[in-house]
């Protein structure tokens, strides 16, 4: 496998392909063109993170990966995408490279290269590279690389017949980057100890001159202490013989054997076209004064569909014209008919019944709200807005211990809490990722909750809205401010890819929100139905009360709300959002004045999160953290409330 | 350091080592806790760097990055006029994870990088890759501007 230039035959073992790239190259495009679509999430072996995977033609199954930037992983996404590709089921690669960054992109696949499995190079958005005045021919470039070359247009499906052809070819590519001696030398010493049945052994060989020992453990787990000794003997001695840092000077040298490889197949006529219109949008949305002014667009858009359309609109719709009057009563009908059991008729129509309440909440209210902002995200998503914003925000999450790059999660949050604790992976390091999980867990509203409480303050008054907004991101950036000092560790720095501005692809925006609504009732629907269930068992055996008398000095001394919210504060814990609707009905039904709103909303919004969260977070976080956050955020919720109720009643302020 | 209860004396790393261990916030609260009898007291050594700074500054002189060679022509990206085209010479004064994601995307000594905005970050184009980068880093990327004539060469990548 040490051998230059001959095209390593693909064993027969159960195989897989995989798709590995920078970000913002159109793997996902690609992935979805290669396997029309028919994409699933699950568990790649080996590891727990899902990664998307789908069936080629003919039955390999092809994975797409997160974006890399290299083999020596910054972040956890990136390292999710190395651990798959030296997973030993890891047969073939396709690297998706941007054709209009070829020099770039080549270098990495070289990186790659050094992963010892044969590779495919896919020049993804081509046609882009051709309105720039880019000329790149596959053919001589495949021939430099030693490795086939295909031109793709991921999105039209152009090439990806080509490429699917050319996967039978895949081959390690015979050129290699000419590092500097040492550092040359240093690799072949460090390879001849390992494991020669190792194909990975070059990179392995790196990433411990890198000084890292996750791949090490990885690949070659059980070394005697002499080789692991000589490891570090090797790494000292290269150490004072490098005029810059190993991963710079891998970089440089990957660059420069690209850039060769680059201005041999490719050269440039012309300077392209004129800067389209959406090219200077994108430059306005990041400066000072044009970058608010989009973003109070976007919000104001936002706000008109997701706020006005999806929670109002279809709502109404929904929950009103459809449950109400044409599926609940005929529901309520056939159960009547079918059983004569009153205890399990309640259960499923009555008061606290399984349809009634839980489905009714989950399909009819909440799915709308979450439908309509996945949608709102996916467009946003897909035409490079979001890394703008980062840059916009950056000197506010600044001051929270954060950076701009937590921009992402913190708005997916105002999704899914649960999907952006998930997402917390794209940042680099461990205190930036407790940071975002923390504040996720505190006060960012998903969209189902929002959808609610939006409902609710927007039948009160705008100062209701202001004081709410106010109370909660304020307590967000205290939170955030403080736990930055306190919390050990270093953010990291800002250094962001800005892509083009893109028009968003239909097909492809809708596919991200089915996927995403799907994720959201497989998530919350079981949750409501056990809450509900949970409910009305409580009701039936008189606990309800009980717990009600329980929590009276908490809810009705310290808040001032009337008892019967405690109910939503009980559910609150399966789902916040759920509690929330508990205290939609409360103040539909007249039993809330507007102050009591304003604290009773601002509780639940920071109140903790719900189950599935939850449980998110000690998965990647540990169980530890988990329970810190949830000690933290419990009492903290109840005493912000407290602290409200007391200074509107101290103020005379009635909203 | 010596600790002013019991007089004990200890490196700061012994602390970090000892009572800071069984702490939840380990270092990150900015106190020294004596690895004697516990006792907490303040760290200096940040507010000291800081007044240190602050002084240098009222006096005129650069504050970073002073371990940089003055070099004839070399600026910093910081001070670079927006819309003018440069040739990277030196990256200073990075974490080696910060200057590994800058050579990944192409922001390596000999790449010719534009300037494109200063505010509220610094946007920069390598080629066809736009990167966005805070100001702190913007000084610790040296350039060195093109002499009149010589920017109308082609640049390095698309010869």
């Amino acid at each position: 496998m040490e051998c230059h230039g001959a095209t390593v035959a693909v064993t027969e073992e159960s195989e897989a392909l995989l798709l590995v790239g920078s970000p913002n190259v159109g793997k996902s495009a690609l992935f979805q063109a290669l396997t029309r679509a028919r994409a699933t999430i699950s568990n790649y072996p080996g590891t727990t993170i899902s990664l998307s995977r789908a069936p080629l033609e003919g039955g390999l199954p092809l994975y797409d990966t997160p974006g890399i930037y290299g083999l020596l992983p910054l972040s956890e996404d990136e390292e999710i995408a190395r651990e798959a590709l030296i997973h030993p089921g890891t047969s073939r690669v396709i690297v998706v490279v941007d054709a209009k960054n070829l020099r770039r992109g080549l270098a990495l696949a070289l990186d790659v290269a050094e992963a010892g499995r044969p590779l495919v190079v896919a020049l993804n958005m081509a046609d882009e590279a051709w309105a720039l005045g880019y000329r790149i021919d596959p053919r001589l470039l495949s021939d430099l690389l030693g490795a086939p070359v295909v031109s793709t247009v991921a999105t039209r499906g152009e090439g990806v017949e080509a490429l699917r052809d050319a996967l039978s070819q895949a081959a390690l590519p015979r050129l290699r980057p000419a590092y500097p001696a040492p550092i040359a030398q240093a690799i072949e010493e460090v390879a001849a100890l390992l494991p020669p049945a190792l194909r990975e052994k070059r990179l392995c060989a790196i990433s411990i001159l890198a000084g890292e020992r996750a791949l090490l453990e990885e690949c070659a787990p059980g070394l005697p202490e002499e080789t692991l000794a000589a490891f570090a003997r090797i790494r000292k001695e290269l150490s004072p013989r490098l005029t810059m840092p190993l991963r710079a000077a891998l970089t440089a040298a990957r660059l420069a054997e690209a850039g060769k490889l680059e201005k041999a197949a490719g050269r440039r006529d012309g300077r392209g076209f004129r800067k389209p219109f959406r090219e200077r949008l994108g430059e306005w949305a990041m400066q000072p004064v044009t970058g608010p002014l989009i973003l109070a667009g976007v919000l104001f858009g936002m706000y008109k569909f997701v706020g006005e359309f999806g929670a109002g609109t279809l709502v109404e719709l929904l929950e009103r014209q459809l449950f109400k009057e044409v599926i609940t009563p005929f529901i309520t009908r056939g159960v009547e008919a079918l059983s004569g059991w009153a205890f399990l008729r309640e259960m499923i129509v009555g008061p606290y019944g399984l349809f009634t309440m839980g489905l009714t909440y989950a399909l009819a209210i909440i799915l709308p709200v979450v439908g309509t902002f996945f949608l709102a995200f996916g467009v946003l998503e897909d035409s490079g807005y979001l890394p703008r914003l980062s840059l916009l925000v950056n000197r506010l999450f600044r001051a929270m211990g954060l950076n701009g790059k937590a921009v992402l999660p913190m708005v997916l949050g105002l999704g899914c809490d649960t999907m952006a604790t998930l997402t917390t992976r794209i940042l680099e390091t461990p205190k930036e990722r407790l940071l975002v999980t923390l504040l996720l867990a505190l006060g960012i509203p998903c969209s189902a909750q929002l959808g609610v409480i939006m409902g609710l303050l927007g039948e009160a008054s705008a100062a209701s809205v202001l004081i709410w907004a106010g109370v909660v991101s304020g307590v967000l950036l205290l939170v955030g401010f403080l736990a930055a000092r306190l919390l050990p560790g270093d953010p990291s720095d800002f250094i962001v890819e800005i892509p083009p501005v893109r028009v968003p692809q239909l097909s492809n925006v809708l596919l991200k929100t089915l996927a995403r609504i799907e994720w959201y009732l497989k998530e919350a629907v079981p949750l409501f139905l056990a809450g509900t269930l949970l409910l009305f068992l409580l009701d039936k055996l008189g606990a309800l009360l009980w717990l009600q008398g329980l929590a009276a000095p908490v809810v009705n001394g310290l808040l001032g709300l009337p008892e019967e919210a405690a109910n939503s504060f009980l559910i609150g814990f399966l789902r916040r959002d759920y509690g929330a609707a508990g205290l939609f009905a409360l103040a539909k039904a007249g039993k809330l004045d507007s102050a009591q709103v304003l604290v009773s909303l601002v509780t639940i919004t920071l109140f903790i999160p719900c189950v599935a969260n939850l449980l998110i977070i000690v998965k990647e976080r540990g169980v530890r953290t988990a329970l810190a956050i949830a000690v933290f955020i419990f009492p903290f919720a109840f005493l912000v409330g407290g602290a409200l109720r007391y200074a509107l009643g101290a103020l005379e302020l009635t909203p | 350091m010596e600790c002013p209860l019991c007089g004990y004396a200890f490196a700061p790393q012994e602390a970090a080592a000892h009572g800071c261990q069984l702490c939840p916030l380990h270092d990150g609260c900015g106190a020294i806790s004596c690895p004697n009898c516990g006792y907490c007291q303040p760290s200096t050594a940040k507010i000291e760097g800081r007044l240190r700074r602050l002084a240098r500054w009222l006096r005129g002189e650069s504050p970073a990055h002073e371990n940089t060679p003055q070099v004839q022509g070399w600026t910093r990206l910081r001070d670079l006029a927006v819309g003018t085209r440069a040739r990277v010479v030196a990256i200073r004064g990075f974490s080696s994870r910060s200057a590994a994601r800058l050579g990944g995307f192409c922001i390596l000594p000999g790449a010719v990088i534009e300037l494109l905005q200063r505010k509220p970050a610094f946007v920069v184009r390598v080629e066809e890759t736009t990167v966005a980068l805070e100001s702190k880093l913007a000084g610790g990327i040296w350039v060195q501007s093109f002499l009149p004539g010589e920017e109308a060469l082609p640049a390095a990548s698309k010869r």
